[in-house]
């Protein structure tokens, strides 16, 4: 017991310092010495992406680590697949759609937000830029769980209204909403109606487990 | 040693086109590091360190630094509004108590073309995340190296003719609303440097920069460029009488 716990801890560590090669062995290491692969995965690796999380919000690490670490979470991720896929496990069985809101073209803090999320487990739909409230609806409808709308500039604010009205509107008022970007505040958040609200990818990920009820 | 052909003083004659040879614009590291957030205290990060070299490289291979600068005569400066001697008027807001006594407003607009956006779009998808971060950090660096280039030429030229420089301001920061973009689009012949203006006045390319300045022989708050840079017994500096006696 003590042994395997000492494994993840490692695995953490590795990870949050984004060392992929070193992450790549222990995790071999740990599949030959019988850890199940849903502990590496869930017990290490999100785990990790989570205490780094905490560590970025309370900004003692900064983007360029949360990046390093997803880095070497997607490069490891292979050697888990086939162990997952033949257990069918999935670390969080959620799809979450998230785009820019018309009017905006930009996409880096949407993409940070979509590294996070999809590290932390979740299934994350990206609807692009410039994203038109029809098109949310549509893939909303398809099935999701939470929807994430950015906005950059004070010109695409309205937008971020526009789409929880037309995600209402279209039935689908119970459907839960997150909003950032960096005009948005968590007061502007609360008087447009949406579920919550993140001002950076960390706390995104926080939320949307919190919206979902999976904290 | 500066990073066009233009000097200070063909800077106001008329010509607006400025071209910048990307291999000596001055991209800071340590301002790309600051932009990623190792702010308060520079945490040294080898493997971003490095990156954030390689891709300061690979924005000079990608970069085609241009700004289009003018001088407008002012008419009048009331309740934050602008208003030229060709009828055309901004709404800064703000800005004008840090202008007032200006007789023109310097309008500039820089960019760094597509090249690095493209790059960062084509860079996302492959899952190189943290280059594409650092490759937009870098462009937005560029960006305002091109912007403190223009300002630090337009300060000097207006050196000569004995006026001063107020702060420099763009739209959308304050109350200056981002719709004033199309005023400067339309006073500034844009087209020259292939920067476009969408439905909810973004510019495109991204990594571009507007600005406008406040000149006039007694403007009561002066833009010093050279109270940031630490180049002493430059011929070019600029300084106040007070920094000149310090011997700052």
């Amino acid at each position: 017991m003590k042994e395997l716990e000492v494994a993840l801890a490692e695995i953490r560590e590795s990870l949050m310092n984004g060392q992929t090669e070193r992450l790549q062995s222990l995790i071999k290491t740990a599949f030959s010495n019988g850890v199940e692969a849903e502990d590496i995965l869930n017990r290490g690796l999100i785990s990790g992406m989570g205490l780094l999380g905490e560590l970025f919000e309370k900004k003692e690490v900064y983007v360029p680590d949360l990046l390093l670490a997803a880095r070497s979470m997607t490069a490891v991720m292979g050697l888990l697949e086939t162990k997952l896929v033949k257990t069918n496990t999935i670390a969080i069985k959620q799809k979450v759609i998230i785009g820019t809101v018309r009017g905006d073209i930009h996409n880096i803090g949407k993409n940070l937000v979509i590294i996070m999320l999809k590290c932390s487990g979740f299934e994350v739909q990206d609807l692009g830029i410039d994203v038109p409230p029809e098109d949310f609806v549509r893939a909303a409808k398809e099935g999701a769980s939470l929807v994430c709308m950015s906005a950059l500039l004070a010109t695409s604010l309205p937008f971020l209204k526009t789409t929880i009205d037309a995600l209402r509107e279209a039935g689908l008022g119970g459907l839960k909403t997150m909003v950032g970007g960096a005009v948005v505040t968590p007061t502007y958040a609360s008087t447009i109606g949406a579920s919550g609200y993140a001002p950076n990818a960390a706390v995104a990920v926080r939320k949307a487990k919190e919206l979902l009820n999976l904290s | 040693m500066s990073l066009n052909k233009q000097s200070g003083k063909d800077i106001l004659s008329g010509k607006p086109l400025l071209v910048f040879d990307s291999r000596e614009l001055p991209i800071d590291k340590v301002e790309v590091m600051r932009y990623l957030g190792y702010r308060k205290k520079f945490v040294r990060h080898e493997v971003v360190e490095e990156l954030v070299e390689e891709e300061i490289q690979e924005a000079r291979r990608l970069i085609m630094p241009q700004a289009v600068y003018m001088r407008q005569s002012v008419k009048s400066l009331q309740n934050g509004i602008i208003t030229f001697t060709n009828g055309f008027h901004l709404n800064v807001g703000d800005a004008s108590g840090e202008w007032k006594g200006c007789q023109y407003v310097g309008i500039g607009l820089c960019t760094i073309g597509m090249g690095v956006e493209d790059k960062v779009d084509e860079l996302f998808p492959r899952q190189e995340n943290l280059s594409a971060l650092i490759l937009d950090v870098v462009g937005s660096v560029a960006v305002e190296a091109i912007v403190n280039e223009v300002n630090f030429l337009v300060c000097h030229g207006e050196q000569k003719e004995g006026n001063v420089l107020g702060p420099r301001v763009s739209p959308g920061y304050g109350k200056w609303q981002l719709t004033d973009q199309k005023v400067i689009f339309s006073l500034l012949p844009i087209s020259q440097i292939g920067v476009m203006l969408n439905e909810q006045c973004m510019m495109i390319p991204r990594k571009s920069c507007s600005f406008c300045l406040g000149i006039g022989a007694a403007l009561e708050h002066q833009y010093n460029p050279c109270r940031r840079c630490g180049k002493v017994g430059c011929d070019m500096r600029w300084s106040t009488k007070k920094e000149r006696h310090s011997g700052k």
